[in-house]
């Protein structure tokens, strides 16, 4: 459902107020509006493809249930990722950690991605350095990984991610450089023909 | 005193206006993020642009966050919309039931209180004379099968009923 308003698309405090008003097909716009953020953040969390699409739906159907304490003065992007970011989190925290990465290993990495526009040889180097990138990403500690993912991939400053997380601002800014340090060697290693970090 | 203070103001501030190495790495990260104020940022240029260490350390930096950022999208599977919106239905439903429920339970249990507290079936006489009518009835059909006279009289007696066959 596309709903217009004056040519313009409906904001998402509009939207929320029609399905607090009883009008939940209307949810489905803000599905459409965020789903592959979600499930984008979310692979990068986890790194399995089809339980980033489960927990991305589960995402969705706890955010319409919890919808009523959304208060509108508030970012809903806020809101959304808060929920996001705990449901990932619990996931995590109930995942063994060995079976994780073994399973990610055997899996290997960007199975589901789509080929982009590149020469063969272009593609193996690049889906060689992003396997690596992915494998640096998840030997991270999580608290890293989700400061540098919403940094990096959703575009957060710093001020958003506190508000998201509650962690102060200097305690974001010393996870986001440690996890990029810590990439870095990852990445070095693997180029070297190391293993781990 | 003038001229001195001056001199060492102006020395102050060129000195503040200097970076170290040591300083410049450790706001090396915020100032990638754009999250330095104006200010800092300014010295930070400043010391990049005679530095070539540490414009070797913020290169690896940006390589890193533009290797992370080009990481590429995977897709939501393909009914990921109506598979969300249908668990929602299902949710509503049976939070409506839920709420029947409740309204039956209730229902039910005023029903099953008044059915207990209140008779709905009073009787006209007091129960001491039903239960006396009861007994007589039971008593007279067995009274058949007794052949002693003064037993059957006892027993007539004893159900409050006048039968004239028992008195002799």
């Amino acid at each position: 459902m596309t709903i217009k308003k004056n040519g313009a698309e409906f904001s998402d405090d509009d939207v929320i107020r029609s399905v607090k008003n009883g009008n939940s097909a209307n949810y489905e716009v803000i599905i459409n509006r965020y789903k592959s953020r979600i499930v984008n953040f979310v692979y990068r969390m986890i790194g399995d493809y089809d339980e980033s699409q489960n927990i991305s739906q589960e995402v969705f159907f706890q955010i319409y249930r919890k919808i009523g304490r959304y208060k509108e003065n508030n970012t809903f992007q806020s809101f959304i990722y808060t929920i996001a970011r705990n449901i990932t989190l619990n996931y995590l925290k109930k995942m063994n950690r060995v079976t994780f990465f073994s399973k990610l290993s055997e899996k290997g990495e960007g199975e589901s991605i789509q080929a982009g526009d590149v020469t063969p040889d272009e593609k193996m180097e690049k889906d060689e350095r992003e396997k690596i990138l992915n494998l640096g990403l998840k030997n991270l500690i999580v608290n890293q990984r989700l400061a540098l993912i919403m940094k990096i991939y959703l575009g957060f400053s710093y001020k958003k991610i506190a508000e998201v997380t509650g962690w102060s601002q200097p305690k974001i800014e010393t996870l986001i450089s440690r996890g990029k340090v810590n990439l870095i060697n990852y990445v070095r290693l693997q180029e070297k023909g190391g293993k781990g970090v | 005193m003038f001229a001195c203070k001056k001199k060492g103001g102006r020395v102050f501030n060129k000195r503040e206006n200097k970076m170290k190495c040591s300083e410049v790495i450790l706001l090396l990260n915020r100032y990638q993020d754009n999250e330095l104020e104006q200010h800092s940022g300014d010295r930070m240029k400043r010391h990049l642009s005679v530095c070539k260490n540490c414009r070797v350390e913020l290169a690896e930096l940006n390589r890193i966050s533009r290797d992370l950022a080009g990481i590429r999208d995977v897709e939501p599977k393909e009914n990921f919309t109506a598979e969300v919106m249908s668990l929602i239905k299902e949710h509503k439903e049976k939070k409506f039931e839920g709420k029947f429920a409740y309204i039956y339970s209730f229902v039910f249990a005023l029903f099953f209180i008044f059915g207990v507290l209140i008779d709905p079936y009073p009787s006209s006489g007091s129960s001491e004379d039903t239960g006396k009518m009861e007994l007589s009835s039971i008593l007279l059909d067995s009274q058949k099968f007794i052949s002693d006279d003064n037993h059957s009289f006892v027993i007539i007696e004893l159900a409050g009923g006048k039968d004239e066959k028992g008195i002799h």
